[in-house]
């Protein structure tokens, strides 16, 4: 096992990294930038270095020399790079190995990386599992042109590095392909480091999304997890999370399990994993692979008591792989919800600012993650997801009956969460069906009406009743209204608008 | 004191407070009583967890500059308020319609990645503008009222700070 592993993340991930390092015996070392040095990783880490902000343009976490430079300094012998930010950078990787520092992220024995979208749907392919119409590799315009012509609108446009829904566009037609080729072209220089080539998808509306995390050791021993399904994203970005998948049979899991360990076997696979297919009108079509420990994660080592973090971080230290086989038949039910600090009326903008009031749920089969606390600052610069709620059943049912109850009992204010959209979404019979998709809550009106179905009449007048008493209570504004009548009896003019009355801008009173 | 408040219809709210701050007090709504409890109080009157019926009610309560509550925020769940009349004066102040400002501004610090609309563009309501990169996510921005882009304050990859102004809908 490592001695000493740093941890290049932030968030809740970076807290998750801290605990693992920390219970497999090694000394968890962390980076962090000023904001952060209140969050729980940073607190819990054995060792912690602030990041100097040598670029105001990038983010420090985004800093790779310096935190290889730091990494050499510290004598680290390992590094755990989170999602995002370094996770699948090559350069990272080349830079720490060789100073003879590993990165945790999988290793395939081959030309390329696991990050390459394009070349891994190649692989599976081989190995026969189908995979969705596409183009072959370009990156520039003319090829684009080209290879748009043997595909229908709508299509998805993806550089082959992206990931967490970057460089990932769907296209509806030539205009918003050149544009969106552009637009990917610009991002992949700012966060895909590596390489600007792309290739296009056909596009399935209605399909389900799917994965299997999987273990492999160095001595190929393979363990394909229970899949997990993401029914309800928005922009690409998970927001619900169940597993096992509400209709996937057994008998298609159990084959998918045994190609998932073939494709594995040929790429070599060693550490973490996790495969993803699309599953349209009852075929699974192979999508991607992705190398990176991800939150939904969690879910699985919930449903299966394997702790996915850790087994990652002790396979890639050359331990073998130590799991019961019988995890990879679910026999419980989990369902996830992922809250971001965002406001999904006014789509989906982020509400960064300060927490001022956090009431978490809890209790048996109930699990939360957080990284936010009374007072906490929502900082404006990351995704703006605070907290991981999960919840364990035997049932499907009872999971989705504990889900509920939860996300009533969490509160948070000062800042605008998705928490009343996501009691709607648990409460709607779409959800209950499975038949959910992930362009359901992209539609604003759904949106409202999953809201909406949560207001009884009695709350109704609850809000009338607490608007009274809010006006009630403050002096001040009392006392304008009795100005307003008085100026409104003596003009005489019936429902002329005084000029205090002249609405502003609404703003939250802190 | 009695209200009428709009919120999708209208209930009359009777509040009857007197005698000693800390006790439960009545409010009527329409025909349903309620007891009240106010359970604690922010330094500047705005009310935190209220008792309502012996159920303890988390609460936020969003305020226009001049102090009027808008909107009422039960566990999260908003509900748009109007108040429209207060105690017992034959006049009923006729709030004007909401008027909604048409300057888009960023609300975080952010680049702008492209327009979807240039200058003397129509646009409705809600209709997405630009998109602003920020917080790692590509935030489409979306126009605040339905009109005419008269003004574009910044070009595209424009590294804006909080509050740039961004454009205007007229």
């Amino acid at each position: 096992m490592f001695k000493r592993v740093l941890i290049a993340n932030r968030g809740l991930i970076q807290a998750n990294c801290v605990r693992a390092v920390k219970e497999l015996g090694a000394t968890a070392i962390t980076v962090f930038e000023e904001e952060d040095r209140e969050s729980a990783g940073v607190r819990n880490a054995d060792e912690a270095y602030e990041l100097e902000i040598r670029d105001p343009r990038q983010r420090p976490y985004l800093d790779l020399e310096q935190i290889v430079e730091l990494a050499e300094e510290l004598k680290v012998d390992a590094v755990h790079p989170g999602y995002g930010f370094l996770a699948q950078n090559g350069k990272f990787a080349t830079e720490l190995e060789d100073r003879g520092i590993r990165l945790i992220a999988p290793r395939v024995d081959g030309r390329f990386n696991l990050s390459n979208k394009f070349r891994v749907k190649e692989a599976a392919e081989r190995v026969g599992m189908p995979v969705l119409k596409g183009s072959e590799l370009f990156s520039d315009r003319e090829t684009l042109l080209l290879a748009a012509k043997s595909l229908e609108y709508p299509m998805i446009l993806k550089a082959t590095h992206g990931y967490g829904g970057i460089g990932m566009r769907i296209v509806r037609s030539q205009s918003e392909l050149e544009s969106a080729f552009d637009h990917i072209q610009a991002t992949t220089r700012k966060f895909l480091m590596n390489s600007p080539e792309v290739f296009l998808e056909e596009f399935v509306s209605g399909a389900r999304h799917i994965e299997f995390p999987i273990l492999r050791d160095e001595g190929g021993r393979t363990i394909v997890f229970p899949e997990l399904e993401c029914p309800l994203q928005r922009r690409f970005q998970k927001l619900v999370l169940e597993t096992p998948a509400p209709h996937l049979d057994p008998s298609m899991r159990a084959q998918l399990q045994s190609e998932i360990q073939v494709l594995c076997d040929r790429l070599k696979i060693k550490g973490f994993a996790s495969v993803e297919f699309l599953i349209h009108e009852g075929t699974p079509h192979f999508l991607e692979i992705n190398g990176y420990i991800q939150p939904s994660h969690t879910a699985t080592s919930l449903l299966t008591g394997v702790d996915l973090l850790k087994e990652q971080i002790r396979l890639l230290s050359g331990e073998s792989l130590d799991v019961d086989r019988a995890c990879t038949i679910p026999n419980h039910h989990v369902i996830g919800t992922y809250v971001y600090a965002e406001d999904p009326e006014m789509n989906f903008t982020p509400s960064p600012g300060k927490v001022d009031r956090l009431y978490l749920p809890f209790g048996e089969g109930v699990f939360m993650q957080t990284s936010i606390f009374s007072g906490a600052s929502i900082s404006p610069f990351y995704d703006p997801m605070v907290a991981k709620l999960l919840v364990r059943g035997c049932t499907r049912d009872e999971a989705m009956l504990k889900m509920g109850i939860a996300l009533e009992e969490f509160f948070v204010e000062g800042v605008k969460t998705n928490i009343p959209l996501m009691r709607g979404v648990f409460k709607s019979d779409e959800f209950k069906d499975g038949t959910i998709s992930p362009e359901f809550i992209a539609d604003a009106d759904n949106r409202r009406k999953l809201v909406d179905s949560l207001k009884s009449s009695k709350d109704f007048e609850v809000a009338a009743l607490v608007a009274s008493l809010s006006l009630n209570q403050d002096g001040e504004t009392l006392r304008k209204i009795e100005v307003m009548e008085a100026e409104q009896a003596s003009s005489s003019v019936l429902g002329a608008a005084t000029r205090w009355l002249k609405p502003r801008k609404s703003r939250r009173k802190l | 004191m009695n209200y009428i408040v709009n919120c999708g219809k209208k209930h009359a709210v009777t509040i009857d407070r007197k005698g000693e701050l800390n006790k439960p007090f009545e409010i009527s709504v329409d025909k349903s009583k309620y007891s009240v409890g106010v359970r604690r109080l922010k330094d500047d009157g705005s009310i935190l967890t209220l008792m309502i019926d012996h159920k303890v009610v988390p609460i936020d309560v969003e305020r226009r500059g001049d102090g009027m509550p808008v909107r009422v925020f039960l566990k999260g769940v908003p509900f748009d308020v109007e108040i429209s009349k207060v105690a017992s004066t034959r006049f009923r102040p006729e709030l004007p319609e909401r008027e909604v400002s048409g300057e888009v501004m960023a609300k975080l610090p952010g680049q702008i990645l492209e327009f979807m609309v240039k200058e003397g563009d129509e646009v409705e309501a809600g209709a997405p503008v630009c998109i602003l990169d920020a917080m790692k996510m590509e935030n489409e921005i979306v126009a605040p009222k339905k009109g005419t882009v008269t003004t574009i304050a910044v070009e595209p990859n424009a590294v804006l700070a909080k509050g740039d102004l961004i454009l205007v809908v007229e």
